[in-house]
């Protein structure tokens, strides 16, 4: 190769640096979204990613720059060395897989993009070069180093450029196309620029020696078409995959998001279809009901999980729910019974949600076991009437117990009143003293029985209203006269003030009085030559009207502690109060019972050794809830025909097993202007109790499955039924066991009709029928 | 001279009421058992019979009951007495056809109006 040397300058096809900026564009573009594909995927999937990114890549860098070649011309022939040409492909590809690797690591810091961008602008630079070494010319090729270096530099922070900017764009974000699509047009412009400086840094001395070429191929216009053509494809294939691939793990991403949201949540999660056929069975599922995903899935959803006897109904509401678009536990928590595996039957409670999808319907149920719950209920429930067994026995015993006590002490009161007498006629003046004490000891004695038996029948919910209407000024007058001697004991003086207005009330006389009265009277006992007062005033509180009792005293008083003690049983402000004073301590706590049977209110305010005052505030017309009236307003008889006339006083339930029980029952309850509801057993009679709320109910001990007892034990276990008066109507003789239950009244059949009617015509008056004509609740009936 | 029956088992009580009433000048005959008094009121036709309710064997209401139903017996007032004061106990006394209750120990006042009234009535 000596010989002159020509120094020949080349000229560039414009067209063709077009079309290499372009190819660099395009390659760029895909590598910011290789890069993307690349970070997403993990194992294999990364790496076969990364390997066909970087040909892709590669492929793209490297046509850029060799079409950058061509598009230099030199007036020679240039052939080109296809094994060198491959080579530098490899180059290409080796670097765009340094930078893919680069840019899709979790972090990317100062030193492994330095690292990173020095190797892709070396492999950049050794693609050029080696590409440039390919090119068979009859010249020789030499470099202005300076320009290489230049060169060199430049591809190393474009590579740097080129990798930040990837990195920062390479996950995916909806509707950040524009930034991906203007560094691509950056990058793909910084690209040639390098090419271009390598292109410059080549000086070429035309020597007309034949060079070696023995693999030398010329390149063709037709050759650039093919370089052109083929790079697009496999760019655009690049990018086609990914996108799909994208769209591919988005869909996944989101259904395995959501698989495992249904597999690791603790409710049974269980689709159904159209037909009826299991599609969905989560591992909650497997675990509620022992069978797994595969035996259940495309099985019938209610032989899987429910009993033989519910699948027929489950059956028919599906149906239903198809023609009709009703399904009466869709859309609603219900409790059912549902079927495990090995044939045990256990609560669940379940809410299923219809769901249109693709023009079919699918039934979604999310279900839970609350046998756990169900038997803490139970416990609950027990626990309950266990405490109030235990203190129905205890009302019961201290009523026997008064009874016993009340035997003696008529003896003892009825003696001593006799020997006085008789010892007065006789004149012996000290005798007669001594018996008036045994007397007023005895009666002392029995206002403690009548208290105590008082509290026990408040708290056995035996004691009742019994509302009339009376004129209070009289009311307080006779009242005063009655304190009179308890006020004079101590040397007091009583002062009585009734607001002109007072007027007349609608309430308990006799608890009104009593109220009264144990105020009066422990005012009295705790005051020494004071003064005590009645006030009595009539005010409009939130549109009601209130009749205010004022009990004052000048006495003791008593503390704030003291005060905490003030209403409850069987305790009085401190020990020594009883030791001084006597008492039992029941009078406040019964006082305060008996105004919140009548919702009124007692508020007190005491300065100690100065005096107390209790504020009593009762409504004018006190609501009757009672269920025992005063013997005074009892209807002996009941007119039968007259009352007919009313219609629609109340609903009575009737439960019983006898259908001609029931119908006798019934007619006779609608003669009387009731509305009659009657059921069969004691299951359905509980159901109908919750249903219409009746004003009364009838019962029957001995029926099939659950007996007398336990619907009784159940409506008064329940606290939206317990206030319903229920009259046990049987042929046991067991009245201590009904009462004791809860049961207001106990008739034995054959059923004397007057009684019956006696007992509902109380009961019925008793409670306004409006409050009793309750709306039917929308509850969902099981299964 | 007004008589009375009192059908009583507890003996104490029995006299303690009997001798009282006397003294009130009322003619007293006496019952110590439900059956007893029942026989007792057919006999003597008293003018008003106080009726114990807890007795043994024949209770208060049984003998209530049965009078009420005897024709020749009907017309006699019948107090019931009881010691036991459920509200059960009085309507049970109206039901059965007493004619009036009143509760133990005896508020003697209250006894004799009540008494009193009834025989006024007849």
């Amino acid at each position: 190769m000596t010989g002159t040397e020509v120094t020949t300058s080349g000229s560039y096809d414009y067209r063709l640096v077009a079309l290499s900026v372009l190819i660099a564009v395009m390659a760029s573009y895909a590598a910011l979204d290789l890069a993307a594909r690349v970070t997403a995927a993990r194992g294999r999937i990364r790496f076969a990613w990364l390997l066909g990114g970087a040909a892709a890549m590669g492929t793209g860098i490297w046509s850029m720059h060799y079409i950058g070649m061509l598009a230099f011309s030199l007036p020679i022939p240039v052939l080109y060395d296809w094994p060198t040409v491959l080579l530098s492909l490899l180059a290409a590809v080796f670097t765009s897989a340094i930078a893919l690797f680069v840019v899709s690591r979790q972090k990317m810091g100062w030193l492994a993009a330095t690292v990173g961008s020095i190797i892709m602008g070396a492999g950049i630079a050794t693609m050029h070069y080696t590409g440039m070494a390919a090119m068979r010319l009859p010249a020789t090729c030499h470099y202005s180093s300076g320009i290489v270096i230049l060169s060199v530099v430049l591809a190393i922070v474009i590579s740097l450029v080129a990798l930040g900017l990837t990195f920062r764009l390479r996950n995916d974000v909806k509707g950040k196309w524009l930034p991906k699509i203007a560094s691509a047009v950056l990058m793909g412009a910084a690209i040639p620029v390098m090419h271009y400086t390598g292109m410059a840094a080549a000086g070429f001395g035309f020597t007309g020696e034949t060079p070696d070429l023995s693999h030398a191929v010329s390149v063709s216009s037709l050759g650039i078409t093919g370089i052109t053509i083929v790079t697009f494809m496999v760019l655009g294939l690049a990018v086609l995959t990914s996108l799909i691939d994208r769209r591919f793990s988005i869909l996944e991403s989101s259904e395995e998001r959501l698989r495992l949201i249904i597999n690791t949540a603790l409710d049974a999660v269980i689709t159904m279809n159209a037909e009826g056929l299991v599609t969905n069975w989560n591992s909650e599922a497997e675990k509620t009901f022992g069978w797994s995903s595969q035996e259940a899935l495309g099985r019938r959803l209610s032989e899987v999980i429910m009993p033989q006897r519910y699948r027929e109904d489950h059956e028919r509401g599906l149906l239903r729910f198809l023609s009709t678009g009703e399904g009466m536990t869709l859309r609603q928590r219900t409790e059912i019974t549902a079927l495990r595996r090995d044939g045990h039957e256990f609560p669940v409670e379940v809410a299923t949600s219809p769901v249109r999808f693709g023009g079919q319907w699918i039934f979604s149920s999310f279900i839970r076991d609350i046998t756990e719950q169900k038997r803490a209920d139970e416990e609950l429930l027990r626990a309950k009437l266990a405490a109030e067994d235990a203190n129905r026995a205890k009302s019961i015993f201290l009523a026997n117990m008064s009874h016993e006590l009340r035997t003696p002490l008529n003896a003892i009161i009825g003696y001593s009143e006799m020997l006085e007498e008789e010892t007065n006629e006789l004149g012996k003046v000290a005798v007669v003293q001594d018996l008036q004490k045994i007397q007023s000891a005895g009666k002392h004695l029995l206002a403690l029985i009548n208290d105590i038996l008082d509290l026990s029948k408040i708290e056995a919910g035996k004691m009742g209203l019994h509302v009339e209407t009376f004129d209070v000024a009289q009311m307080v007058e006779e009242l005063a006269s009655t304190v009179q001697p308890a006020v004079a004991k101590n040397a007091n003086t009583l002062k009585v003030e009734v607001t002109k207005n007072a007027g007349e009330m609608h309430a308990d006389l006799t608890k009104v009085r009593q109220i009264l009265l144990n105020l009066l009277s422990n005012a009295c006992k705790f005051t020494d030559r004071g003064v005590i007062s009645l006030k009595v005033n009539r005010r409009t509180i939130d549109h009601r009207d209130w009749l205010e009792f004022e009990v004052a005293d000048t006495g003791i008083g008593f503390t704030a502690e003291q005060k905490e003690n003030l209403f409850r049983e069987f305790s009085q402000a401190d020990t020594s109060i009883a030791r001084k004073y006597g008492g039992t301590g029941l009078g406040l706590a019964i006082t305060r019972r008996f105004i919140q049977m009548m919702r009124g209110t007692i508020t007190v305010g005491s300065q100690p050794g100065r005096g107390s005052t209790f504020t009593v505030r009762l409504p004018v017309e006190v609501l009757a809830a009672s269920v025992e009236p005063a013997p005074s307003q009892l209807p002996v008889a009941v007119p039968a025909e007259s009352q007919s006339l009313q219609p629609d006083r109340g609903t009575i339930l009737v439960i019983d097993d006898d259908p001609a029980v029931r119908d006798l029952t019934s007619r006779f309850l609608t003669k009387l202007g009731f509305q009659v509801v009657t059921a069969k057993s004691g299951v359905e009679g509980l159901q109908l109790a919750k249903k219409v709320h009746p004003l009364l109910i009838t019962l029957d001990v001995m029926m099939p499955e659950l007996d007398g007892w336990c619907v009784l034990k159940e409506l008064k276990a329940d606290p939206g039924l317990a206030e319903i008066p229920v009259i046990m109507v049987t042929i046991v003789d067991n009245e201590p066991m009904g009462i004791a239950l809860g049961a207001s009244d106990y008739l034995i059949k054959p059923v004397d009709r007057e009684r019956l009617a006696v007992l509902v015509e109380q009961y019925g008056l008793d409670r306004p029928s409006g409050e009793t004509s309750a709306a039917f609740p929308g509850r969902a009936t099981r299964h | 001279m007004p008589k009375i029956l009192l059908v009583e088992d507890n003996e104490m009580n029995r006299d303690m009421l009997s001798r009282r009433l006397e003294r009130r000048g009322y003619h007293i005959v006496t019952a110590g058992d439900g059956e007893q008094g029942l026989s007792m009121a057919r006999v003597e036709a008293p003018d008003l019979i106080l009726m114990d309710i807890t007795l043994p064997e024949m209770d208060g209401w049984e003998v209530a009951r049965l009078l009420k139903a005897d024709e020749s017996t009907r017309h006699i007032p019948i107090i019931a007495l009881t010691a036991r004061v459920l509200m059960s106990d009085q309507a049970k006394a109206f039901e059965v056809g007493c004619d009036d209750y009143d509760t133990k120990p005896v508020d003697f006042a209250r006894l004799t109006e009540k008494i009193g009234n009834l025989l006024v009535e007849k």
